[in-house]
């Protein structure tokens, strides 16, 4: 679903991505785990087609992003549900949450009462469905964070990318989001998550999620993409296929929501 | 984004942000009042202007030896630009210069003396409507100074000079106000869209981020703006066909002169409320800036 092979992007002459190349395809959770300045956030930017990369090519669903006309990224990144790490989640301060996730259906076309179900499932997916008709300028930070993910996630969008999703969020509300990603991976969306919080990248490992590491720009952990493509994504040469859908039960609530 | 959703962001917009639209519907109603307003007095100012310029003539006096005063009235209704010729005898001369005096405050008892047969019999030649009155009473009256019959000439060029004074000041201050309302105008909208830009600024960015086309973007800003836009100009211009009567009336009186004012007609009306939504829509794109990256 999403295949960047051979991205490179460099500031200064200083490499940032370095022949970076993975692919994540559908039903699956890739999860890129890095420390600061490893290149995450770049690399998610770049898989949500938000930014171009200086060499290398970025297909979405077999389709190459990377040499687009302006004219025809919209429409591409509208397909690619991206949440960039916090302290910009591009919220609307003075709408309110609902107004908020109801926003992304929007541009992707949902009608208005299809879309209001979906943003008020998620929100309860979430728990924070008692915050649905709040100003996100009084919501706190946390509460913030998980109205960007429930507007990611919204609608089921068949790419997902994730930057640092639950940094600030406690054990409950990381609890809900990784209820609400395993819920996504099995209506078919390609998730990717980049994160730097090693407890979270072992949490969405243990729920299914093939994980890579990200080091001064380069993957050096995980599979090659090229080796994964086309159609065996998420097996490592020589390892058992992991089981893409979670080793644990999600939470009853999770379940009952899309 | 569809239209049911641009709608919606519409109205958002309108709960919201009523301060950009109620800006730009403010300077649509100063549009819609100047623009009828302008639109009324163009097509009036003509009638206004003929009335004005009626009952302009020339005196010619007419000596005492003068017995055949037909065929002088018909030889001067035959000089080109005259419209009409008429006979002042003295007794009537007299009761105006009673009358004039009377309404200056003048004394009574200054003019009882004068006898009926005092003053002359004149001719009153009055000029056709038109541009250029003062030369032509001018010409008429350098024409009228060499018939047989006719002892002295009053040009009246000062009473036409002062009526080409009021209507250039009638002019200039007409002008002045439009002036001043298209300035008003300009300004009110320049506020209007400043104001819009800096409010939908978060917004653009928002809808870009999430893969919005800026013609996308810009829709919700553009319906608003054009409805802010019909509204404010409905206002002006209802406001227009209160006050325009109201003032001509009060210029009728002021004049003394009969005009007919009629009103804008519902195609006019259509027309400036169409124009109104095409100029707010337009006003509604320019306030809408849409991110570089969208």
């Amino acid at each position: 679903m999403i295949r960047l092979d051979g991205i490179c992007c460099e500031r200064d002459g200083r490499p940032l991505l370095d022949e970076a190349t993975l692919a994540v395809n559908a039903a699956e959770l890739v999860v890129v785990a890095g420390g600061r300045g490893a290149g995450k956030s770049l690399l998610a930017a770049v898989a949500a087609a938000r930014r171009a990369p200086d060499r290398g090519r970025v297909l979405v669903a077999d389709r190459d992003v990377t040499g687009l006309q302006r004219s025809s990224l919209p429409f591409v990144r509208r397909n690619i549900a991206y949440l960039p790490a916090s302290p910009s989640p591009t919220l609307l301060d003075d709408e309110t949450a609902m107004e908020n996730i109801m926003l992304a259906l929007a541009v992707r076309g949902e009608r208005v009462a299809s879309a209001e179900a979906a943003a008020r499932r998620m929100l309860a997916l979430l728990s924070v469905d008692d915050r649905a008709e709040r100003i996100v300028a009084t919501l706190s930070a946390g509460e913030r964070q998980l109205v960007a993910i429930a507007r990611a996630l919204a609608g089921a969008p068949p790419v997902i990318v994730l930057d640092e999703p639950v940094a600030s969020l406690g054990r409950e509300d990381r609890a809900a989001v990784l209820g609400a990603l395993v819920a996504a991976r099995e209506t078919g969306a390609a998730i990717l998550c980049a994160t730097a919080d090693e407890s979270w990248a072992e949490t969405l490992t243990t729920h299914g999620a093939r994980r890579l590491k990200l080091d001064a720009g380069r993957i050096v952990g995980g599979a090659p993409a090229i080796a994964l493509v086309p159609r065996v994504i998420g097996v490592a040469p020589g390892r058992p296929t992991p089981d893409p859908r979670p080793k644990t039960p999600a939470p009853e609530r999770v379940r009952g929501g899309s | 984004m569809t239209g049911e959703w641009a709608l919606r962001r519409a109205r958002a917009e309108v709960r919201r942000r009523p301060g950009a639209l109620l800006a730009l519907a403010a300077a649509f109603a100063l549009i819609g009042l100047c623009g009828g307003a302008t639109r009324v007095a163009w097509r009036t100012s003509p009638a206004f202007e003929r009335m004005a310029e009626q009952d302009v003539h020339v005196i010619a006096y007419l000596g005492d030896e003068v017995e055949d005063v037909g065929r002088l009235t018909e030889a001067l209704r035959r000089l080109p630009g005259v419209e009409k010729v008429s006979l002042v005898d003295s007794n009537q001369a007299l009761q105006r210069l009673r009358s004039a005096a009377a309404a200056v405050g003048d004394a009574q008892g200054a003019l009882a003396a004068i006898e009926p047969g005092f003053l002359p019999r004149s001719l009153e030649v009055g000029l056709a409507p038109g541009a250029d009155l003062a030369r032509r009473a001018a010409e008429l009256g350098g024409k009228l100074k060499k018939l047989p019959g006719i002892s002295g000439v009053d040009g009246m060029a000062e009473g036409v000079e002062r009526l080409r004074t009021w209507m250039a000041i009638a002019r200039a201050v007409a002008w002045g106000a439009l002036g001043a309302g298209i300035a008003a105008m300009l300004a009110a909208l320049a506020m209007a869209v400043a104001r819009g830009r800096e409010r939908r600024r978060a917004v653009g960015e928002t809808l870009a981020f999430l893969g919005e086309t800026p013609a996308g973007i810009r829709l919700p800003a553009t319906i608003a703006s054009a409805i802010a836009a019909v509204a404010g100009a409905a206002v002006g211009l209802a406001l227009m066909l209160v006050l325009v009567p109201v003032i001509i009336g009060a210029l009728r009186t002021a004049l003394g002169v009969p005009v007919s004012v009629s009103g804008l007609g519902l195609v006019e009306l259509g027309a400036g409320l169409l124009a109104a939504a095409v100029l707010g829509a337009v006003v509604g794109q320019l306030s809408t800036p849409v991110p570089r990256h969208a």
